[in-house]
C-alpha cells in the first residue's frame, strides 16, 4: 500500500507488548484507528499507559505481537534504523516539558530535526529555506524575531512549549503526536497554547494526536479517546 | 556533518568538566611522553659514558666488575695489572693508544685517578665527545690535580686551592697529608663518571706512595716533595688501561691475546658490551617508570569514562530528545563515542604540545645539571604507536557510556525524563 493512499493515519491492531525486563507488566491494544487530518484527543491518567502507547505508535519500541500501521506503512516491518528514519519523517514530537537541548539556540533546535529527514528537509528548503521556514513557523507561533537566537534555556517554558510546536511542524510531517504539551503552564496559558498550536497545525495540514488527563480541552478535538478504554492493562504504574 | 557540531556544542555547554577531562589526559600523555624521552637520553647518555675505547684491560675478573671500577668508580679491582704486563701491551703494534688507570686512593669520597695527560684526550663520552676544561689547565707539577665539575661544585673548589689526598676508600686508612696537591684545573661537566673524579698524573701516585709499605705509612718516613720532584718514578702496578687500537677489526684478536696473556691472568672487555649487559639490568628500572606512566594514561582515560558516565543522567533527557526527533541508535553512540575521541584527541595534542615546550625549556638545564642530554625530535614512529593506542582506547572508553545511554533510551521509551 502505498503511504499517500491510506486514509488512516494511524492503525494499530491487536498489540500485545511486555516491558522488557518485567514481565509482570503488559499491555494489550484491541484496535485504534485515527484517520487523517482528524485532531484527536487521548485522554488518561498518568500511569494509564499512554506513554506506552506512543512509543508504540512512533516505533520508538515493537509489540510481541500485533501490527502498527503509520500512513498505511506496518512500521514493525522496518528495522530498527528505519523505524527510526520513518519516526523522523513522518512524525512531530512535542513532550510535556523539556524539549529542546540545552545547548543551541532556538534556531537550531527547530531545524535539528531535518538533519534526521530529507524529506522534511526538502520540504521545508522549497518553502523558502530551512531557515526561513523556521522563522515563519516561530513567529506564527507569536514568537518574536530577537527570541530566535537566544539559547533555548533562556525562555520560559511557555515559550520552549512554542519552539517545541516549530520544531515539531517543521517539513510538514503528516502526523503531530503532543504528549500533555499543557501541563507545565498555567490556565490562561494553556487555552492560548492550544488555540496557536491548532491553527498551525491546521495550517499544515497535519494530524494531530494529543495526550492529556485534561477533560477540559475535549471540546476543541474531533474525537475523544480513552486510554483506559483503549489498553487492558496490568500494571504497576509508568515507569 | 551534524553529529559533530552537536558533540562539540554539548560539550562546550559542559565545557568545565570536559576541559578538566582533557587535561588529565594531556598531563599523562606529557608524563608517559616525557618518560620516554628522558629514558632514551638516559639509555643513550648511559651507552655514551665510554666512547673510542675499543678495549678496557685489567686483571682476570668479570667484564662487568671490571667495567664497574674502572669507568664508574665503583668497587674495587680483586687485583692489579703489573707495569711489566702494561708495557708488554702497549708495545703490541696493533695499539694505537693506551691510556693507564691506577685507582685506589680518594679524597672526601671522590675517588682519585692516576693516569697520563693522554687521558684527557683518548677518553670520550656521548658520541666522540673530548672533555674540556672549564678553568685552568691539565697538570703539568706532579702534585697538580684536575677535579671533575661535580666536585668542584660540590666542595666547592677554586682552582689553586690546595687538598690533602686520603690513603684508600673512605676515612679509615690515613692521609697523605704532608703532600697536598693543587688544583691546576677544573673539567667541564659531561655527566660521565668523570665529574666525580680528580685525577692526578701516574707518577704523583707513586710519589705519594714511596713512604708507604703494604698500605701502611712508614714511621718517621717523610720523603720532601722537592725530592720526590726529582725521583725518576716508575708505577709498579695499575689498575686497569684504556686501549684504542689500530683497526677495529683487531679487536676480537687482540681481545683474545689479552685474555690469553702468558704471564699474569688478564681480561679485556668491550665497553660497548659490557654496557649493554649493564644496562640489561639497571634497565628494569626503567620499565618500572614506564609502566607507571602507562597506568596513569589508563587513569585519564578511566576519569574520562566516569565523566561522560556521570553526565549521562543529565543528558538522558538530551537523548530521549534526540531519539524522538529521529535520531537512531548509532547517532547516539556516534554522538558520545566522539564525544569521548574529540577529548582524547584534544587531551593527547594539548600534551604533545606542551611536552615539547617543557623539554625545549628544560633541556638546557638538564644538560648541564645532570649531563643528561635530551632529544628533542618530532615523535618516534613507536611514540605515534602509542599516542594511537591512546586514542584508541579513549574510542573504547567512548563506548560503554554510549551503549549504556544507548539501553537506557530504549527504557525511557517516549518518556521525557526531568
Amino acid at each position: 500500500m502505498n503511504l499517500t493512499e491510506s486514509q488512516d493515519a494511524v492503525s494499530m491492531r491487536d498489540i500485545d507488548y511486555q516491558w522488557p525486563r518485567d514481565e509482570s507488566f503488559t499491555i494489550k491494544l484491541e484496535q485504534l484507528v485515527i484517520s487523517r487530518g482528524k485532531r484527536v484527543l487521548l485522554l488518561g491518567d498518568s500511569g494509564s499507559g499512554k506513554s506506552t502507547l506512543l512509543s508504540l505508535m512512533t516505533g520508538i519500541i515493537s509489540p510481541v505481537s500485533g501490527t502498527v500501521q503509520i500512513l498505511g506503512q506496518n512500521i514493525n516491518d522496518l528495522k530498527s534504523a528505519g523505524r527510526d528514519r520513518f519516526r523522523a519523517e513522518h512524525f512531530g514530537i512535542v513532550f510535556q516539558m523539556f524539549n529542546l537541548l540545552p545547548y543551541g539556540s532556538v534556531m537550531d533546535n527547530v531545524i535539528l530535526p531535518l538533519s534526521f529527514a530529507p524529506g522534511r528537509k526538502s520540504k521545508a528548503s522549497s518553502q523558502g529555506g530551512e531557515r526561513e521556514e523556521a522563522r515563519r513557523l516561530l513567529n506564527g507561533l507569536g514568537l518574536d524575531k530577537e527570541v530566535h537566537t537566544k539559547k533555548s534555556t533562556d525562555l520560559s517554558i511557555g515559550q520552549q512549549q512554542r519552539v517545541a510546536v516549530a520544531r515539531a511542524l517543521i517539513g510538514s510531517p503528516e502526523i503531530i503526536v503532543a504528549d500533555e504539551p499543557t501541563s507545565a503552564l498555567d490556565t490562561n496559558r494553556r487555552h492560548k497554547f492550544i488555540d496557536l498550536l491548532f491553527s498551525q497545525v491546521e495550517t499544515s495540514g497535519a494530524t494531530l494526536i494529543m495526550v492529556s488527563h485534561d477533560e477540559s480541552l475535549g471540546e476543541s478535538f474531533d474525537q475523544i479517546l480513552r486510554v483506559q478504554d483503549l489498553l487492558g492493562t496490568r500494571n504497576r504504574g509508568e515507569k | 556533518m551534524v553529529i559533530f557540531r552537536l558533540a562539540y556544542q554539548s560539550l562546550k555547554n559542559r565545557w568545565i568538566t570536559a576541559l578538566l577531562t582533557v587535561l588529565a589526559i594531556s598531563v599523562s600523555v606529557m608524563l608517559l611522553l616525557s618518560v620516554e624521552k628522558i629514558r632514551s637520553g638516559a639509555r643513550a647518555g648511559f651507552a655514551g659514558t665510554v666512547s673510542g675505547t675499543d678495549l678496557i684491560v685489567g686483571a682476570r675478573s668479570g667484564s662487568m666488575q671490571l667495567l664497574l671500577y674502572s669507568v664508574f668508580r665503583i668497587g674495587n679491582p680483586s687485583n692489579n695489572l703489573t707495569w711489566r704486563s702494561y708495557k708488554d701491551i702497549a708495545n703490541r703494534k696493533e695499539v694505537s693508544w693506551i691510556v693507564p688507570l691506577s685507582l685506589g686512593d680518594s679524597h672526601r669520597s671522590f675517588r682519585v685517578l692516576g693516569t697520563t695527560k693522554d687521558y684527557f684526550t683518548h677518553y670520550k663520552y656521548r658520541s666522540g665527545l673530548s672533555l674540556s676544561i672549564a678553568r685552568g689547565k691539565i697538570f703539568t707539577d706532579l702534585f697538580d690535580v684536575v677535579i671533575g665539575a661535580d666536585v668542584a661544585e660540590k666542595l666547592g673548589y677554586q682552582i689553586g686551592q690546595e687538598i690533602i689526598i686520603a690513603h684508600g676508600i673512605g676515612s679509615i686508612g690515613g692521609k697523605h697529608d704532608k703532600l697536598p696537591f693543587k688544583i691546576s684545573g677544573i673539567l667541564a661537566k659531561s655527566g660521565t663518571p668523570v665529574d666525580k673524579t680528580l685525577h692526578v698524573s701516574l707518577e704523583a701516585i707513586e710519589a705519594i706512595h714511596v713512604d708507604w709499605a703494604q698500605g701502611y705509612k712508614i714511621p718517621g718516613q717523610n720523603t720532601p716533595a722537592d725530592r720526590l720532584r726529582k725521583l725518576r718514578l716508575k708505577p709498579k702496578a695499575i689498575t686497569s688501561a684504556l686501549v684504542g687500537l689500530q683497526s677495529r677489526m683487531q679487536i676480537f684478536g687482540f681481545q683474545r691475546y689479552v685474555n690469553e696473556y702468558r704471564y699474569e691472568p688478564l681480561s679485556a672487555i668491550m665497553p660497548g658490551v659490557a654496557l649493554q649487559e649493564m644496562w640489561t639490568i639497571i634497565g628494569t628500572a626503567e620499565n618500572a617508570l614506564l609502566v607507571i606512566s602507562a597506568m596513569v594514561v589508563v587513569t585519564a582515560i578511566l576519569g574520562m569514562m566516569t565523566m561522560i558516565l556521570s553526565t549521562l543522567n543529565e543528558r538522558r533527557r538530551e537523548i530521549s530528545i534526540l531519539r524522538s526527533i529521529g535520531a537512531g541508535p548509532r547517532t547516539i553512540i556516534l554522538l558520545l563515542v566522539s564525544e569521548a575521541v574529540i577529548l582524547t584527541g584534544l587531551g593527547i595534542l594539548l600534551g604533545v604540545i606542551s611536552t615539547y615546550i617543557m623539554l625545549l625549556s628544560v633541556r638546557q638545564i638538564v644538560d648541564s645539571r645532570y649531563g643528561l642530554l635530551i632529544d628533542v625530535t618530532a615523535p618516534t614512529s613507536s611514540e605515534m604507536m602509542v599516542l594511537l593506542t591512546i586514542l584508541i582506547g579513549g574510542f573504547l572508553a567512548g563506548l560503554l557510556p554510549a551503549w549504556r545511554s544507548y539501553r537506557l533510551s530504549v527504557a525511557d521509551g517516549m518518556l521525557v525524563r526531568t
